[in-house]
């Protein structure tokens, strides 16, 4: 299913939540990241027609999700908050929602039941919800939002609260549902869970976006030169190497560091160093231990995209 | 104009909604019910209008022993009844006893608490705890939302006041013997029918003022003094749902020897005129109000933003 | 660059000392006072101003100075303005059923909203203890209280004094009356204060906790007046004793005991006859405050941050 945002701008009162954003998702993961108050919740809440822009169009599959009853059969939603009828069982939560869904008693009690068992709650979910814990509070919501196996699924910060294991299960679960042609958005402050799930990332700050797509193509379209770190076997080997990148023309600048045995080259065209480099290590009789670049995290894109746009 | 023109589209969809609701209820309407009525049973406030209610039974009780000794009793028929010692009838004493503390008590006071207490467990209380977030992302209808939640209510409201009525008839009634009792279940049976009315257009009033105020107590209790205790006395109380539910009353209790007339109800205009409404027609405005309430209260849970 | 370090003025003489418990306890109660009492609160700010219209319109417009504060009924009863103004709205044009809705707008989130968004444990943390916390939630509503009791009542009879054309005779005259209005709406306040707040505790959501004051305060005295009535014209002993059973009644009794007049329950347009010794009124009245403040006190401290 897709979802479009077109200039799609929330003001609450005189503060403006998010403003004229443009976004296109497919199926498959796509996280949204970026720092508190960005305005992830807002745009996730105008998908789920929880709320209405005030300027610009939401659409789901081409229909307003605000009014269309029809797409709601479709969405999943994990919100970033505790939302329980604390007083019910995690089975009858989960089992409560089904019904919403039109689903008789037995096969909603089923369902709910089975979806618990996958995530690991089968022996607490006969226990009422205001004796869980945060794990198992976080589990039964995305127990709830993925029950009836929707096309959409929204998840604000799924992995908070979580324990490893279970962040490890829930990331199995969402690579397996996109797999099986889902759409998923999540957003998460943790930086590597969403680079471990998916390269398809939108970047809010300050409720504009400052970035949408695959992580290596916006990397690539940011005119910020690109550390490359090499590391040779022979510390001996250091200065040559230094000083055969520095006459290289897409080198911009380069450093050594005799601490860690390695030399940092920065360009602008990672792409033909990686192409000419083994040539030059050939030529020249340079054995090397690694080459990599730290640019390639998510981690280096958001602190340049969203640090970036701070100090701007 | 974008209003008239989405009002004119819901009216269109009508029927087709009604089917649908209808195939939908057997699996929405009961895990609702069952929800809401938990909620309702647990909710301490509940527990604090059940412990009012059985005050008046408790000093009815009181009465009960301190003019026992007094009765003197004559068989009629097979029929113990009762007179009190100046030879009076002791039911047709107690009725009166029982209509005036019924309506002062239960009808004025608690049943309006109970409806603001009820509406804002079962509306507002979605809101604080953010569930209404969850039921706007299932493809519900807001006005299942809300339809459910308020029949919910009106069942517990009727049946909570319902049974502090019969409780309140009998343990007022207890003096004039089984005769007495079954002399005048035509009053208690009149007081459940305006019960039930009320808690019709009650619960509907207090639940849109839960979809549209953040402190519905507050909203309630202005309303409540301000519109329903002084203007449904005055020349426009039929703007008000006092004087449909003392239109219901009046009409039956003017029959029943109950010793009350239109002043009593304030079912005049400053002119002296009785302006007291059909009890029929007046049954069939609060139904067609609490209509028009819960779809007015659908389209505030359906535009609420979060 | 090097620069010598400069500080401004109140920074160097600026106390590190914490502040005193009873001015943390005060600071506490007059902030929640503040946010309570802003205008954004609407609901709030409007019932104030009936009763202030209330007083304006009943108690002064259409008052008599020769008859302030009291005057004779025959049968040794008095019909005492300060008296009036807390009575029943519609059985004697008091101002009962707003002061009620006040108190239990004003105390019922007090509490309870502290517990329900967990504040309570931030406050607890403080240099403060359960007891401390309690005095600071009760000073907001206790204010609120005053501004609708002792404020119009101080109103009202310096009307009345300007009304008799200032003279200084005439204070000298009342000048037990001030002592009087001022015990009574001291009596008055914290009696709805503190069982607002036992209220507000035990139900901890704001709106319920309201609605159920509300209906104990003034379901409960309507309730028992009826009764008073119905058994005193069956001439039942002891019909008295019922009214200790509703708060208000029993805060009137009180109220009447002040002004050294005699109690009478007010229906029907004439007053009805009470016989109800302090003693007994005073046993009663520290029984219902003792045992609110100890259940709310218990209630506290049974408190633990587990979640």
């Amino acid at each position: 299913m897709r979802i479009k945002l077109e200039q799609v701008t929330k003001n609450y009162g005189n503060v403006q939540g998010i403003s004229n954003i443009n976004l296109d998702v497919g199926t498959g993961i796509t996280g949204i990241l970026g720092p508190n108050g960005a305005g992830k919740s807002t745009t996730m809440k105008m998908i789920l027609g929880l709320s209405r822009p005030s300027r610009g169009r939401v659409t789901v599959e081409g229909k307003d999700p605000f009014t269309s009853q029809d797409l709601k059969r479709n969405f999943g939603f994990v919100p970033e908050y505790d939302c329980f009828y604390e007083h019910m069982t995690g089975l009858e939560f989960v089992a409560y929602f089904l019904r919403m869904h039109d689903i008789s008693k037995e096969k909603a009690e089923g369902m709910a039941r089975e979806s618990l068992s996958e995530l690991g709650l089968e022996l607490a979910m006969d226990r009422k919800i205001n004796t869980y814990s945060r794990g198992m509070r976080q589990k039964t919501k995305v127990a709830r939002a993925t029950v009836f196996n929707p096309e959409i699924l929204i998840m604000d910060e799924p992995f908070q609260g979580a324990d490893p294991t279970t962040r490890i299960l829930l990331m199995e679960k969402m690579t397996k549902w996109a797999e099986n042609g889902k759409t998923i958005l999540v957003s998460s402050h943790i930086l590597h869970d969403v680079q471990s799930l998916t390269d398809n990332i939108a970047l809010i700050n300050n409720g504009k976006m400052l970035a949408y797509g695959n992580r290596h193509e916006i990397r690539d379209l940011i005119n910020i030169p690109r550390p490359i770190s090499i590391v040779p076997v022979k510390k001996g080997n250091l200065r040559k190497l230094a000083k055969i990148m520095i006459d290289k023309k897409w080198t911009k600048a380069t450093a050594i560091d005799e601490e860690n045995n390695e030399v940092t080259i920065e360009t602008n065209q990672s792409e033909e160093i990686y192409l000419e480099l083994p040539k030059i290590l050939q030529k020249e009789k340079i054995t090397v231990e690694k080459i990599y670049s730290e640019d390639d995290s998510l981690d280096s894109l958001y602190s340049k995209l969203v640090e970036g746009a701070q100090w701007k | 104009m974008e209003m008239i023109k989405r009002t004119l589209e819901d009216v269109s969809q009508i029927p087709v909604m009604l089917q649908t609701f209808a195939k939908r209820s057997k699996n929405v309407f009961p895990p609702i019910a069952k929800d809401s009525m938990y909620r309702l049973l647990i909710n301490k406030v509940t527990w604090v209008i059940i412990a009012i209610l059985l005050l008046p039974c408790l000093l009815g009780v009181i009465i009960y022993y301190q003019t026992d000794e007094d009765r003197q009793i004559q068989n009629i028929d097979g029929d113990k009844v009762y007179y009190n010692s100046e030879g009076d009838l002791i039911h047709e004493e107690k009725i009166e006893a029982f209509a005036g503390q019924n309506y002062m008590i239960i009808i004025i006071i608690v049943a309006v608490i109970v409806a603001i207490v009820f509406s804002s467990e079962l509306i507002n209380e979605e809101y604080e705890k953010k569930t209404m977030q969850l039921l706007k992302t299932t493809p519900i209808h807001s006005f299942e939302i809300l339809l459910y939640r308020y029949i919910t209510g009106v069942i517990c409201m009727f049946g909570i006041l319902g049974l502090g009525s019969i409780l309140l008839y009998y343990t007022t009634m207890m003096s004039s013997g089984l005769h007495g009792i079954l002399e005048n279940l035509d009053v208690l049976s009149l007081m459940l029918k305006v019960l039930l009315f009320e808690s019709i257009a009650f619960m509907a009033v207090f639940c849109i003022f839960t979809v549209y105020f953040e402190k519905p107590f507050l909203v309630g209790i202005i309303y409540w003094a301000v519109w329903e205790r002084i203007v449904s006395t005055q020349n426009y109380q039929k703007l008000t749902v006092t004087h449909y539910l003392d239109s219901i009353m009046f009409d039956s209790a003017k029959d029943m020897n109950l010793g009350v007339d239109a002043e009593f109800f304030n079912l005049v205009n400053s002119s002296g005129d009785i302006i007291a409404t059909e009890p029929l027609n007046a049954m069939l405005t609060i139904i067609i109000f609490a209509i028009f309430a819960l779809w007015f209260g659908a389209r505030g849970i359906a535009n609420k933003q979060f | 660059m090097k620069s010598k370090a400069q500080v401004s003025e109140r920074f160097r003489d600026f106390d590190a000392n914490l502040t005193t418990r009873p001015w943390i306890v005060i600071g506490m109660g007059l902030r929640k006072f503040g946010q309570i009492m802003k205008f954004k609160n609407y609901g709030l700010w409007s019932l104030i101003v009936i009763v202030y219209l209330f007083a304006l319109v009943r108690f002064i417009l259409f008052a008599d100075s020769e008859n302030y504060p009291c005057m004779d009924m025959g049968d040794e009863y008095q019909r005492c303005v300060p008296l009036d103004y807390y009575g029943d709205f519609f059985t004697q044009g008091g101002t009962r059923i707003f002061l009620i809705s006040i108190a239990a707008i004003a105390s019922g989130g007090v509490i309870g909203n502290d517990m329900a968004n967990k504040s309570i444990h931030l406050y607890l943390s403080r240099p403060i203890s359960r007891l401390d916390y309690l005095i600071a939630r009760f000073i907001p509503v206790f204010l609120i209280m005053i501004l609708v009791t002792l404020v119009p009542n101080i109103m009202i009879f310096t009307s009345m004094w300007s009304d008799s054309g200032l003279k200084t005779d005439w204070l000298l005259d009342h000048k037990w009356l001030i002592f009087d209005l001022i015990v009574q709406a001291m009596v008055y306040s914290t009696g709805l204060a503190i069982i607002g707040l036992t209220f507000s505790t035990a139900i901890k959501k704001e709106n319920p906790a309201s609605a159920a004051f509300f209906l104990f305060i003034y379901g409960s005295s309507t309730i028992c007046e009826i009764f008073f009535i119905a058994l005193k014209v069956i001439e039942v002993d002891g019909a008295d004793f019922i009214l200790l059973l509703s708060v208000s009644h029993l805060l009137d009794c009180i109220s009447f005991a002040i002004f050294d007049a005699k109690y009478y329950v007010m229906a029907s347009g004439f007053p009805w006859e009470t016989d109800i010794s302090n003693i007994q009124i005073g046993a009663v009245f520290t029984v219902i405050f003792a045992g609110c403040s100890g259940l709310m006190y218990w209630m506290i401290q049974q408190m633990e941050a587990n979640k």
